[in-house]
């Protein structure tokens, strides 16, 4: 009895102090925390707030007596804007074409660099080299590249006989969305090659050797043993670049600056123009809101992602 | 003695921190007097300008000690976000370099300063008043005039003799024009014209000296007529069909081809040809003088041609913010006006000066061949573009429209209808 006795005292202040360090240390991190969650919401929070205010009056930066509270007007006059609708066409087309083609082009680098013997590992560094280049030098390189009158793609298109005349890239609705997916998709590529690379490191090998031991030849091995495994990666990866894609700027204004027409105009471009070349500061909110709302839905179900167990 | 040489080196910092000290306080008070301008600008960005508006600096701070100009290098292209984010953000400089566009748009926004009561007597009334207007909103003055760049109809000569042309009839009508590019067009590589078709509130400036003279004015500040530019329209899907320009080019892209000798015709500023010689040494005056003539914009129907202001003029504004706007002005006022400036950087580049008594200084500048043609038949066709609150917005939706134009088969009165829908919009906006 009294051994039981001093083993519950024991118990209750171990919990005692338990419960008490608990409470001790989450003040620490509440209080360690505070100075970059303070900085983080003014300076992530505050903006976006700020936004969405202003996305309910009707404010213009070149009429500055002009802003009144006009409610739903801004997004109401969205449901009819036809550039709006077109920037959403074009969004999701450039999105997902230029994720699409990138993890099918990466996933067959990563392969075949997978299989390469360890004196080759230094590749892994070069393919990273379009990876690293800022995003408005890729676009100048790609604007010369597909330069009709000095570009070297309609050279050496046009020396190996596929086009007769010299083709103007960037000065075509369709052509111009080529151009710019491709050079989303050459700076791209590094990013999911190593993902992939990585993921790849981690297929078990009795696996893949019991496949081909029970006569699996090398596609039956990638399909029901490396591709299951690596699934996560992929999906991470490519909703990842998803969302950088949804919001990409530097190369599209680039080359093409929405252009021709509003043929390559994204929704990030088409609000910078609202805001900063015709000023329509609340109508340019309202349309931003629209497309947070879009990009937070993805952000949760990436999160999800990244909590799910493959 | 541990002791001892802790002392001393205790000594030692405490002097030498009281000697930075007073150091820098001495600094501070010698400094006290000076005023320094921030000066937004994109003439210290490019290669062809730096070291001309550098030299200008220079000469106005030698003469003004208590005065220091910090450049702050923004690229042409960049200057009207630039501005609009760093004034609206509470982060305005003192001075900035602008277009017509951007600099009436800041004064719609109330971030820059009425000049009228800041310009000294001599230099209002010494100014070239088309120039002056340009920057007039809410009947008050808000830009400088620094430079004159209306645009003049360049034509190569070479070009013209090697395509069949006589090198010194350029064409005088729209339709000598045509005929003109359809001849240079058979020489390989040349590209007959210059036309700025970038989807920017600049190419609609540009485009409007052509639209004025083949049709009508797209807009001014009470209508909207683009869907009556039938006949510009169409002119302008031909050029390209044709292949007489490069589609979606900017303005200053076409100039190092002039300087390659691969353009027949160009539609720009006085500074073309400083900017031609930039790119190569070898086109020294004579030669450029050998290679090109300029004259007024082939004329249209009527007989009559015109050049809008505002597309490549360069001005100044002082910003509301500003603490030093009198010594602002001084400064904008030298940059435009001083002897140095028209030496070192007005008319080396080619442009125009803005007063009239520039060419009295300099009588060099009327014997110029292409000075004398800017100032005596270009300058009278001056129309000047309805710069407003609105302008911006509604010269960028045009641009951006007209690229559908030639880019598409759409029916052209289809997509001048759509344009004419879009403006009608932001006009009806400001009822």
């Amino acid at each position: 009895m009294p051994n039981n006795k001093f083993r519950k005292k024991k118990n209750n202040v171990q919990l005692k102090n338990r419960g008490g360090n608990l409470h001790d240390s989450s003040k620490t991190a509440v209080i360690l925390l505070a100075p970059g969650l303070i900085i983080m919401s003014f300076v992530i929070l505050y903006p976006l707030l700020r936004a969405f205010i202003l996305s309910f009056y009707n404010r213009e930066l070149t009429k500055p007596n002009q802003n009144s509270f006009v409610l739903f007007e801004n997004f109401q006059r969205l449901l009819h804007d036809d550039t709006f609708w077109t920037t959403v066409k074009n969004t999701f087309t450039f999105t997902l074409t230029t994720v699409f083609i990138s993890v099918i082009i990466a996933l067959v680098i990563a392969i075949a660099l997978d299989q390469l013997p360890k004196k080759f590992s230094g590749l892994r560094g070069l393919i990273l080299i379009p990876w690293v280049i800022p995003g408005i030098v890729v676009g100048f390189l790609f604007l010369y590249m597909f330069d009709y009158d000095v570009g070297i793609i309609n050279f050496f298109l046009q020396r190996l006989g596929v086009i007769e005349e010299y083709v103007p890239w960037l000065m075509d609705g369709n052509l111009a969305m080529i151009a710019i997916i491709v050079a989303h998709v050459w700076n791209q590529i590094p990013f999911h090659t190593l993902m992939i690379a990585a993921g790849l490191k981690t297929v078990p090998r009795d696996l893949q050797e019991a496949a081909f031991a029970e006569g699996a030849n090398r596609w039956q091995e990638f399909w029901h043993v490396t591709l299951p495994n690596i699934k996560g990666i992929l999906v991470i990866s490519s909703l990842l670049m998803l969302i950088r894609n949804f919001n990409n700027f530097p190369i599209i204004f680039t080359m093409t600056g929405g252009g021709p027409g509003e043929s390559t105009l994204t929704s990030v471009l088409h609000i910078y123009k609202l805001a900063f070349e015709k000023f329509q500061l609340s109508y340019a909110s309202a349309v931003g809101m629209i497309w947070v709302v879009v990009l937070l839905v993805m952000s949760i179900v990436y999160i999800r992602l990244l909590q799910k167990e493959y | 003695m541990s002791k001892v040489k802790s002392v001393c080196l205790l000594t030692l910092l405490v002097g030498l921190v009281l000697m930075l000290v007073a150091c820098s306080a001495g600094e501070t008070s010698s400094e006290s007097n000076q005023i320094e301008l921030e000066f937004v600008n994109w003439a210290t960005a490019e290669k062809a300008t730096e070291e001309k508006i550098n030299k200008v600096i220079d000469a106005f701070e030698s003469e003004n000690p208590n005065i220091k100009i910090k450049p702050v290098t923004v690229p042409f292209s960049e200057i009207q976000n630039q501005l609009t984010v760093m004034s609206n953000g509470g982060n305005a400089p003192d001075i900035a370099q602008v277009d017509a566009s951007t600099g009436v748009s800041l004064a719609a926004m109330g971030v820059l300063q009425p000049v009228d009561d800041l310009l000294s007597q001599d230099y209002e009334s010494d100014l070239i008043s088309s120039y002056y207007d340009t920057g007039l909103y809410e009947d008050k003055h808000y830009l400088v005039p620094w430079t004159g760049g209306i645009n003049g109809f360049w034509y190569n000569k070479k070009i013209m003799k090697e395509a069949g042309l006589d090198p010194n009839k350029p064409p005088k009508t729209m339709v000598e024009l045509d005929s003109a590019m359809e001849a240079v067009k058979k020489l390989p590589d040349v590209i007959p014209l210059q036309f700025d078709t970038s989807p920017r509130a600049f190419a609609a400036t540009f485009q409007w000296s052509f639209m004025a003279t083949i049709d009508k004015i797209p807009f001014d500040n009470e209508n909207v007529q683009v869907d009556e530019l039938t006949k510009y329209g169409e002119w302008l899907r031909k050029l390209v069909e044709k292949e007489y320009t490069l589609p979606g080019k900017k303005l200053g892209e076409f100039r190092p081809l002039a300087a390659q000798n691969r353009l027949a015709f160009a539609f720009d500023a006085p500074l073309f040809k400083g900017t031609v010689q930039s790119f190569d040494d070898a086109i020294t005056d004579e030669v450029f003088n050998e290679t090109w003539g300029v004259t007024t914009l082939p004329a249209g129907e009527d007989g009559k041609s015109y050049s809008a202001i505002g597309g490549s003029d360069h001005f100044t504004a002082v910003f509301e913010d500003s603490e030093h706007k009198k010594e602002a002005v001084k400064f904008l006022e030298f940059l435009a006006n001083s002897d140095v400036a028209l030496e070192e950087y007005v008319m080396p580049m080619g442009n125009l000066p803005v007063t009239s008594s520039a060419a009295e200084r300099f009588p060099e500048l009327k014997e110029s061949p292409h000075m004398k043609v800017f100032l005596n038949d270009i300058l009278p066709t001056a129309i000047v573009p309805p710069f407003g609150a609105d302008y911006a917005d509604m010269a960028t939706t045009f641009a951006t429209q007209m690229q559908e134009l030639i880019t598409t088969k759409t029916s052209i009165q289809e997509i001048l209808d759509q344009i004419q829908k879009d403006l009608d919009t932001v006009t009806a906006d400001n009822e």
